[in-house]
């Protein structure tokens, strides 16, 4: 599938050459390894971990909110992580370079951090944090954020399309960096959020009772959500910003297997790497022309967030 | 006479101010509460009940003052510790996700489960006993979610039960039950007080369940300790007129001699 077209058996003659180490076959274009290899793989690991990786801090900030509406985007971290990419930008316009392996990410996390601060000192005037100040902080500091954006978009004319591709999120081009990058952080941030997944259920009966059953709720709820805004950061500067992915999966999934963290995160994990790579697949390969894969999640999640919501204003008493 | 008092001492507040902001929301609070007897905290709205409970509860750290939790300061404790030895049930009670019932009582037994391990026998059989005691086994498996006002009271209680400490602190738990839900929570309670030693401090607003099922008063008033003592002593037509500014009758139950008060409702006009 896609603009080369590859059969099936040609892919899996290819991944066993690979892994076996043997030369591809004689009556093979040397192009297809090529491209299965350095263009395709990357970018189909890429789409799952970040499809994983989003869909899990979703369900660790729908958890910590008690919102099962909530995601990267109530707190306005996606926005903070792709202001801080767009940042780099705007470093390289004044002279400043830094190579962009290292600045892209770095800066995208210092923008998701920044902004997470930004939305807590705004949301809290002491240590204790409420659920429904918080979500709309968020919402207040992306919208700030997004005009941001917009300004260094209108400072970097001539460089627009990369600035789109930090809004409306995009796997071209991902090469295994992004693989091992990617990787590094969502592994490591998905081992720290199931050490605390029991903690995480027991706060969803409240700060002041949690509190009681033995939960340090201000310190777990601020370490879980630098991490979750960590995974957040590192999804962004790798493929723009792919809404939807952390709400659609984890409420799916919470109907399914019930709302027990231990059991739901990791398979938020899973259900994510599959959702996006489904949904970067049908934008490359069958779609006519390549999609920005942001707007197709939008185009489905945006209809899907309204339906949970009518519900949940229907059902709540 | 030191031995005795670290013995049966559950909390020593000494001097014991808090505030969210200025002004003080409790001023020199200094108290003694004992093992084994039902406590009731009295006051009007506003007068600083559920901050103290908060401070016993080592949810709210005082500003000035010291707490004596047992035999050492309260913030001393680790969490989980504490969480063995006291449990709080609020008042009302939202939960984010559709836990079942069982799930709920469950997360009682957190503070006694390892990380990463599963409930013991010991853990279900507690929580078999408080679905049991609530009266609430039927619902079981139902989402809480799906529960009226009074069942999802019941479900806090049990979760309580389950927690099975000796220490249990009550923020005005049955306000929004029925008299005979009331009645029953604060029979269950009450009979763990006498049989099992256990210690129970309640915020009331009805004085008279306080004084049916207390042993001693803490008055708060203008965020200070208006009066403590048993009950009899304390709940005097005075302390009403004081405390509440409401005019009453006080008269002793003729069988089981706790007060009983009649309020003047002033039904007449002029």
């Amino acid at each position: 599938m896609g603009f080369l077209k590859i059969s099936p058996i040609e892919v899996l003659q290819v991944l066993s050459a690979k892994i076996t180490g043997s030369s591809l076959p004689a009556s093979m274009n040397p192009v297809y390894g090529l491209v299965i290899m350095d263009v395709r793989l990357p970018r189909i690991l890429t789409s799952a971990i970040v499809g994983g990786g989003l869909a899990v801090a979703g369900g660790v900030f729908q958890a910590i909110l008690l919102n099962p509406l909530a995601d990267p985007y109530t707190l306005g971290i996606s926005s903070g992580a792709a202001f801080g990419a767009s940042m780099v930008l705007l470093l390289t316009l004044i002279g400043i370079s830094i190579p962009a392996w290292i600045s892209v990410p770095l800066f995208a996390f210092l923008g998701a951090i920044g902004t997470l601060f930004a939305v807590f000192s705004l949301a809290s005037p002491n240590s204790r944090l409420s659920s429904n100040t918080l979500i709309l902080s968020g919402v207040i500091v992306a919208s700030i954020l997004a005009a941001g954006i917009g300004f260094i978009k209108y400072l970097a004319d001539e460089k627009v399309g990369v600035i789109i591709f930090w809004l409306m999120g995009s796997f071209v081009g991902k090469s295994w960096t992004d693989v091992v990058l990617t990787l590094s952080f969502t592994i490591p941030g998905l081992l720290v959020i199931l050490y605390f997944s029991r903690d995480l259920n027991i706060m969803a009966l409240g700060e002041r009772t949690a509190e009681t059953l033995g939960i340090d709720t201000v310190k777990t709820r601020r370490l879980l959500l630098i991490w979750a805004s960590l995974i957040t950061a590192i999804c962004v500067s790798v493929s723009g910003i792919i809404g939807f992915i952390g709400l659609i999966v984890p409420h799916l999934l919470r109907h399914l297997l019930g709302p027990d963290n231990r059991i739901l995160l990791p398979a938020c994990f899973f259900g994510g790497a599959i959702l996006l790579l489904l949904a970067d697949t049908i934008t490359r390969a069958i779609l006519p022309s390549e999609l920005p894969i942001g707007i197709l999640t939008s185009l489905i999640g945006g209809p899907f967030f309204c339906y949970i919501f009518k519900k949940r204003q229907q059902g709540a008493r | 006479m030191k031995a005795d008092r670290i013995d049966n001492t559950v909390y020593s507040l000494h001097d014991v101010w808090f505030s969210y902001k200025t002004p003080p929301v409790l001023e020199d609070i200094t108290l003694l509460i004992k093992k084994g007897k039902f406590y009731g905290l009295i006051g009007p709205n506003g007068s600083g009940k559920t901050t103290l409970l908060d401070l016993l509860a080592a949810t709210a750290r005082p500003e000035k003052g010291t707490i004596f939790f047992k035999d050492k300061l309260i913030s001393t404790y680790q969490k989980k510790e504490l969480a063995c030895m006291l449990a709080l049930v609020p008042q009302d009670f939202t939960l984010g996700f559709d836990y079942t019932v069982f799930d709920v009582v469950l997360m009682g037994r957190h503070p006694h489960i390892p990380r990463f391990s599963n409930p013991s026998p010991e853990d279900l059989a507690l929580v078999d006993d408080a679905l049991e005691i609530m009266d609430i086994t039927v619902l079981r498996n139902r989402p809480v979610t799906d529960l009226s006002g009074g069942e999802k009271q019941r479900v806090v209680v049990a979760r309580a039960l389950a927690q099975n400490t000796d220490v249990v602190i009550l923020d005005e738990a049955t306000s929004n039950l029925d008299i005979r839900h009331t009645i029953e929570i604060m029979r269950i309670f009450y009979k763990r007080v006498t049989q099992k030693e256990i210690t129970v401090i309640a915020a009331i607003h009805d004085l008279n369940l306080a004084a049916s099922f207390c042993d001693e008063l803490i008055v708060l008033k203008d965020n200070k300790v208006a009066a403590t003592g048993p009950v009899v002593e304390v709940l005097t037509q005075q302390l009403v007129k004081e405390t509440f500014g409401v005019d009453s009758h006080v008269s002793l139950h003729p069988e089981t001699q706790t007060p009983r008060i009649e309020y003047e409702f002033k039904r007449k006009l002029n």
